[in-house]
């Protein structure tokens, strides 16, 4: 049988609530990584889509396919454009003494938190566009799966990878980037 | 030094027997297909050698590799490391800590029970796959590991919490500990040697057995049934007699040719009556001879000593299986009670360990789920007395509409009315939500969280705070509006969710865990 029971009655009134309304927003220039990102991807497709049609007209095949394709995921990521704007407003993380918390999502919002001391790992994510606007994703690995939190500035994901490690008491992973 | 310890003290190989296993690694390396195409090249007599000198060189080289193989494997206990040397053309070298060591398996296939050899796979912290495996070990080798392992992690679970009771009292609590190593290792030798105390929990003969294949789903048939309908499709082409036809105009001979539809309608229903209890009892027979072959002598056994609790799961008939973890390790309890289950008093119960395949009890009485809940949490069980809202309903049920509807739409385009009989889906759809609603129940101590639902399977799923390794308070747009959301707490081997609660109770719940987990001084694992 497991061991050290402390099965007595608490107060859930009483204990510490995670304070909705003090969550720190992301860095002021994520939204514009966002876009650049997006830009790069409707630049792929329009120039991937564009020679799919050239090679298909020149041998007389249906052009229509790749064009249809085309606007389909440029119209997705019109949607993806106006959701990433509107939920730039509910972006956020909180850090707690013993804990760390995420709050994400537009449709559907999400807080997820991860304490300290069940981290396994701590790494710093930096893509080309990520490097150009001075941010970081900073990865909490514990053996339930991965919290990342995007868009932070890479100097506040330094500090926050530090103090993490510090409090984890854990392996920092290689960073990417 | 332990007995066991010393048995394992001295660097040493496998069985010599494990050379037929490397080999069989290296037969599958090459893959089996290209031994068939080298088999068929062979027949047509496109290769310059003949079918006997290939299969000799090929059997001389595949002892030579596993030879070489099984010389270049060495492993002992130094100094608290399992140390490993392997590899024919690069030396691999594995030094990993005993008290990393997650779990040691052991497992017989039909040969190692006939040699009385054990296949061993060693898992740790760092990785959710085997670390590696022993082919084959003998039985003693195979369970001094499997009792070192559990010696060193007793001893380094010990030698931490005295650890934390001596940096605590100088400087308080909540403070961090002084500087230095969080986790120090006792050499095992300083281990007093417990007796060791089993209590079988769990045992299944042939009638329990009989039972758990009866209780399964016996739709497994299907898998034997098709292809023989294939294959009986395949033989009337060849014979050239449609065996419904045929019936059929035998019938009509004797009856008048005016009943002839009305009997081929009856011989339709008939044979497809006939077909459903053909399908239902085969499939049974094969669910019970599952049952057995994979249940075989099943038992748990739960076990007290120096190295904590643990249970310990043997199975199987021709590939006997057995799993030990540490109680520690497990999870949560799960259990299915399906229609026939609970006919028969029994039900399907599951523990997730973390690195580990999970523990699977088939036919658990009552007595035996009061016994391992017992086991595995400390304190009472929550009351099941908290429900969650009955929007959750409407939210199941408009979901499976808008999926339904369009499908509707479809069909009623291509058959007319015939498609609205779809709409039957979207009722049972319906039942089974509000169901599932009046049955759904959750409840917690200062401890645990707890929850039972289901209307034909029904499940329970018990959690211990402690477990969470992150909680989440999901609301979608649904729920916001209503002033609900759904709560999940993720354990290192799966989610507990309970949906649509009150967005205090969800955020209480969040607050809760994180309180217990932050301020627990027990390990989740």
């Amino acid at each position: 049988m497991t061991t050290d029971s402390f099965n007595s009655p608490i107060d859930v009134a009483g204990l510490p609530q995670l304070p909705v309304e003090s969550f720190e927003p992301l860095a002021p220039n994520y939204l514009r990584a966002r876009y650049v990102g997006d830009a790069i991807f409707a630049m792929v497709v329009v120039v991937v889509g564009l020679v799919v049609t050239a090679v298909l007209g020149s041998a007389g095949g249906p052009v229509w396919i790749p064009l249809t394709v085309m606007a389909v995921l440029l119209g997705l990521l019109v949607v993806a454009i106006v959701l990433q704007t509107l939920s730039i407003r509910h972006l956020g993380y909180l850090v707690r003494e013993h804990d760390l918390s995420y709050r994400r999502g537009v449709i559907s919002q999400a807080t997820q938190t991860i304490p300290y001391n069940r981290v396994q790992h701590v790494g710093l994510d930096r893509g080309p566009v990520e490097r150009f606007f001075g941010l970081a994703t900073l990865q909490l690995r514990s053996a339930g799966g991965v919290i990342g939190i995007e868009g932070l500035a890479v100097e506040d994901a330094n500090r926050l990878k530090a103090l993490v490690v510090a409090r984890a008491g854990v392996d920092e992973a290689h960073d990417r980037g | 030094m332990t007995e066991a310890e010393r048995l394992l003290s001295e660097p040493s190989r496998q069985s010599p027997f494990a050379v037929i296993f490397l080999a069989w690694r290296v037969v599958r390396q090459i893959s089996i297909v290209n031994i068939v195409v080298v088999v068929a090249l062979l027949s047509s007599g496109r290769l310059p050698i003949s079918g006997s000198a290939l299969i000799f060189f090929g059997l001389v080289g595949l002892a030579v590799a596993g030879g070489l193989r099984w010389w270049r494997f060495v492993f002992a206990i130094e100094d608290g490391e399992l140390r490993v040397t392997r590899g024919v053309l690069s030396e691999e070298r594995l030094a990993i800590p005993l008290n990393r060591v997650q779990t040691v398996s052991l497992q017989q296939g039909l040969l190692h029970q006939v040699l009385n050899l054990t296949r061993v796979s060693v898992d740790t912290a760092g990785s959710s796959e085997a670390e590696f495996t022993f082919d084959a070990l003998e039985r003693i080798r195979a369970e001094a590991l499997q009792q070192v392992v559990a010696e060193h992690r007793a001893a380094t679970k010990d030698a931490t919490v005295d650890d934390a009771t001596r940096s605590e009292s100088p400087i308080g609590p909540g403070l961090a500990p002084p500087t230095g190593p969080a986790l120090s290792t006792v050499p095992p030798s300083a281990v007093t040697a417990a007796p060791v105390v089993a209590n079988v929990v769990a045992r299944r003969g042939f009638g329990d057995l009989f039972k758990i294949g009866l209780s399964s789903w016996p739709w497994a048939g299907l898998v034997v049934i098709v292809p023989l309908i294939a294959a009986l499709d395949e033989l009337r082409e060849l014979i050239g007699v449609d065996v419904i036809d045929d019936l059929s105009e035998r019938l009509d001979d004797v009856n008048g040719a005016e009943s002839g539809l009305d009997r081929s309608v009856g011989l339709l229903i008939g044979g497809v009556l006939g077909l459903i209890l053909l399908v239902t009892v085969l499939g049974w027979i094969l669910q019970i001879v599952r049952a057995v072959i994979t249940n075989w002598e099943l038992t748990l056994t739960h076990s007290t000593s120096a190295a904590g609790d643990t249970l310990r799961r043997d199975a199987g008939l021709f590939n006997r299986t057995s799993l030990v973890a540490n109680l520690s390790r497990v999870q949560s309890v799960k259990s299915d009670r399906l229609p026939m289950h609970r006919w028969l008093g029994i039900r399907q119960m599951v523990l997730p360990i973390t690195g580990e395949s999970d523990l699977h009890l088939p036919g658990a009485t009552d007595a035996e789920y009061e016994e391992i809940k017992g086991l595995v949490f400390a304190g009472d069980d929550p009351t099941l007395d908290r429900r969650v809202s009955s929007d959750l309903i409407y939210w199941e049920v408009r979901n499976q509409l808008m999926m339904l509807v369009p499908l509707i739409v479809v069909l009623a385009a291509v058959f007319g009315w015939w498609g609205l009989p779809v709409l039957i889906l979207a009722i049972i759809g319906a039942l089974t939500s509000w169901t599932d609603w009046r049955r759904l129940r959750w409840g917690l101590t200062g401890d645990r969280i707890g929850y039972r639902r289901g209307w034909v399977v029904h499940r329970t799923h018990d959690v211990e705070f402690i477990k969470a390794q992150t909680v989440q308070v999901h609301q979608s747009r649904f729920q916001r509006r209503r002033g609900l959301a759904t709560f999940r707490l993720r354990t290192a081997e799966e989610a507990f969710e309970i949906p649509m609660i009150t967005e205090a109770e969800g955020r209480a719940l969040r607050d809760l865990v994180l309180h217990r987990v932050e301020t627990a001084s027990r390990s989740w694992m």
